[in-house]
């Protein structure tokens, strides 16, 4: 769900390479206590330790990248070793950053997690890489790029070994973004895979830039990769949908979850993303109802876009209490604004068992928003922006949530938080506008007011320090409107103040989807970003 | 593409980060039918074409207006200077990403046309 198109600026990058090249031993010391002018983080409390990242662990990211080129898009997936004592000790990734996914083996490095979940791992393969994590607990985590020659977020899950060899089996949906580098425009693939003894079947829509496919049914097989699958549940897939062939290299994560990436070598296209299996999917409109939350991320005709919202499926193919806010490169945007109409949703008979459905809104002042999605099971699935407009159309796409437990108050959400949140930051001082990636803790106090505190790290390209660690995070917090579900058209409201020199308030719109997570996207027009916010279980 | 305009003018100015939305590059065209707010996306797609806007140019854009806000936006599609034509939009109206050098990928399309064919 991250195909944000950057934009950064020739002054930037010059910036940014004299930074890169001299200056990123110097400012990276210097960041390490949240840089000389910035408080302190106080030490960290909570239940993580070292202990809790251990076994192995597949990751997918996807991010922007230095070369020598110039800033481009890439993805990595992968696995690596943890051993519950601050050690990497073995792990692989395929990583596309110019053209073709290149395999590389990690050698033994280290990590740290401390008592709130924030740590950091170092990955070592043809050169030293840094991230930053925030463990939701020791089977997940949330991992962004922090050593200064990029900038991606992804997430790493618990893998389970067993399942390397035959865990690819059943029923998944599966939900991949990126670049079609053969016209450098937005892609987003959402689908099933109907995987079985080396066979593949399914159906899948794709929008290429604003070029959506429509269901396309799918043929096709996947190999384990002999060489590194019993290591690292490395394998490969490949399938033809519409006449188009598409190959991906897959990490198992266990027979649930598998990481996927793009071979961009044989189609010009990187995407990257994750498969679910499913259960139980709703097959007719009376079997898929309740409320949903929905969080998209791509690009529309204005650039980057975000869209964030909520609604009520009624069982007859009917949308209700449509609430949702947009972010179009800056300018933002609530539904409804002018009167609803066409509120309609529809799962799709013709592939039965895909979970796969449309749905559509028009606003009268805003115009018609259109999606498609695959379902995992009755309580939601991943969702792509297929919103055509008279002068282009958009790309996206992103989470579909069952919304439970309302009333949401802030004493029954009160507890710590993991985040991570990707997209675009446009700098005044230096003149740029480029991509920033966030994760960190936030513990979250039922005080009306005041009442977020944590720390962050953060990797802001728009800005000539680059990357920002260990830094406080404080803000005005939370505040729920209404019901705090926001079908009344009440918002909820998150203002969050990492204490950076100098220091801006990052405002967004956050939609409750339970007591354990929030989508949010922001509502300022510096910047357009997005992202999860997931409570941890130590 | 359907729908597009062409839009001929002299440049006012031009602004690379610029603070108004959508972020990104801005030249504000002065045209015969009065000033107009062209939004061009991603200032690299000109550097990499080796393309420098000033004021006082003369330029041509390509693409369609709409309604940003409260404003109205002019968004490029391509820009041409003398013969020059950079395309800084798909043919769908999506802000293109900068390419860098792309090994297989970059082969295959090398005799691509301007805008490239999607997979």
């Amino acid at each position: 769900m991250k195909a944000f198109t950057s934009t950064w600026s020739a002054k930037f990058l010059r910036q940014y390479v004299v930074f890169a090249a001299l200056s990123f031993a110097t400012f990276a010391a210097a960041c390490g206590g949240g840089g000389a002018s910035n408080p302190t983080p106080p030490p960290p409390t909570g239940n993580f330790s070292n202990a809790s990242l251990k076994g192995q662990y597949a990751f997918f990211m996807s991010g922007t990248i230095l070369t020598n080129g110039g800033a481009t898009f890439f993805a990595r997936i992968g696995s690596f070793t943890a051993d519950g004592n601050g050690n990497i000790t073995a792990g692989l990734e395929d990583v596309d950053v110019v053209g073709a996914p290149e395999l590389i083996q990690f050698s033994p490095s280290t990590y740290n997690i401390q008592a709130d979940g924030r740590g950091t791992v170092n990955l070592t393969g043809s050169g030293p890489l840094t991230f930053s994590v925030t463990m939701l607990s020791p089977t997940e985590g949330l991992i962004v790029e922090t050593d200064g020659g990029a900038t991606t977020s992804g997430k790493f899950f618990l893998q389970d070994p067993n399942a390397f060899a035959n865990g690819f089996n059943g029923n998944y949906i599966f939900d991949v973004s990126g670049i079609d580098f053969n016209i450098s425009a937005p892609d987003s693939i959402v689908g099933q895979l109907v995987a079985g003894s080396g066979t593949l079947s399914g159906v899948l829509d794709e929008n290429d830039n604003a070029n959506p496919t429509g269901a396309q049914a799918l043929t096709g097989s996947f190999q384990i990769d002999a060489a590194n699958n019993t290591n690292f549940g490395r394998g490969t897939i490949s399938f033809t949908a519409g006449g188009t062939p598409y190959h991906f290299i897959y990490y198992v994560v266990n027979s649930s979850r598998l990481c996927l990436i793009e071979d961009e070598s044989f189609s010009g296209a990187l995407n990257v993303g994750i498969a679910t299996s499913q259960s139980s999917v709703p097959t007719t409109n009376a079997t898929f109802n309740g409320n949903f939350a929905f969080l998209t991320t791509g690009s529309g005709t204005a650039g980057a876009l975000t869209r964030i919202g909520r609604f009520t499926a009624n069982g007859s193919g009917v949308l209700t209490s449509v609430v949702a806010d947009t972010n179009d490169n800056g300018q933002t945007a609530q539904v409804p604004k002018g009167s609803l109409s066409s509120t309609t949703y529809s799962i799709d008979t013709n592939f039965p068992g895909s979970g796969r459905g449309t749905l559509t809104f028009s606003d009268s002042s805003l115009g018609t928003y259109s999606f498609v999605f695959y379902l995992n099971s009755a309580s939601g699935g991943v969702i792509q922006d297929v919103t055509l407009t008279n002068n282009g159309g958009n790309v996206g796409d992103g989470f579909l949530q069952l919304q439970t437990g309302a009333p949401f108050t802030l004493a029954g959400l009160a507890g710590d938080y993991g985040f991570n949140f990707s997209g675009l930051s446009s700098n005044n001082n230096t003149v740029a506008t480029a991509e920033e990636d966030f994760v960190g803790h936030m513990a979250l106090s039922s005080a009306a007011t005041n009442n977020v505190s944590g720390a962050v790290d953060f990797s802001e390209f728009s800005s000539n320090q680059g990357v920002f660690l260990n830094v406080v995070l404080s803000g005005t917090g939370l505040t729920i409107g209404g019901d705090g579900t926001s079908s009344t058209g009440t918002r909820n409201a998150l203002a969050l103040k990492p204490l950076t020199s100098p220091s801006a308030t990052m405002n967004f719109v956050p939609y409750i989807v339970d007591s354990q997570h929030m989508f949010v996207a922001g509502t300022d027009s510096t910047r357009v970003i997005s992202g999860v916010i997931t409570l941890q279980i130590p | 593409m359907a729908n597009d305009v062409s839009l001929q003018g002299s440049i006012l100015s031009y602004t690379e980060n610029s603070k108004t939305p959508p972020l990104g590059t801005h030249v504000l065209l002065q045209t015969s039918s009065g000033n107009v707010d062209v939004h061009l996306g991603d200032a690299r797609l000109l550097q990499q074409a080796k393309v420098s806007l000033t004021q006082g140019m003369s330029v041509r854009f390509v693409g369609q207006s709409r309604v940003i806000g409260k404003n109205t936006v002019f968004l490029a599609r391509l820009v041409q200077v003398g013969s020059q034509v950079v395309a800084v939009r798909s043919n769908h109206g999506l802000p293109l990403t900068p390419r860098v050098e792309r090994g297989k990928a970059a082969a295959k399309n090398a005799s691509a046309s301007l805008q490239g064919v999607a997979r």
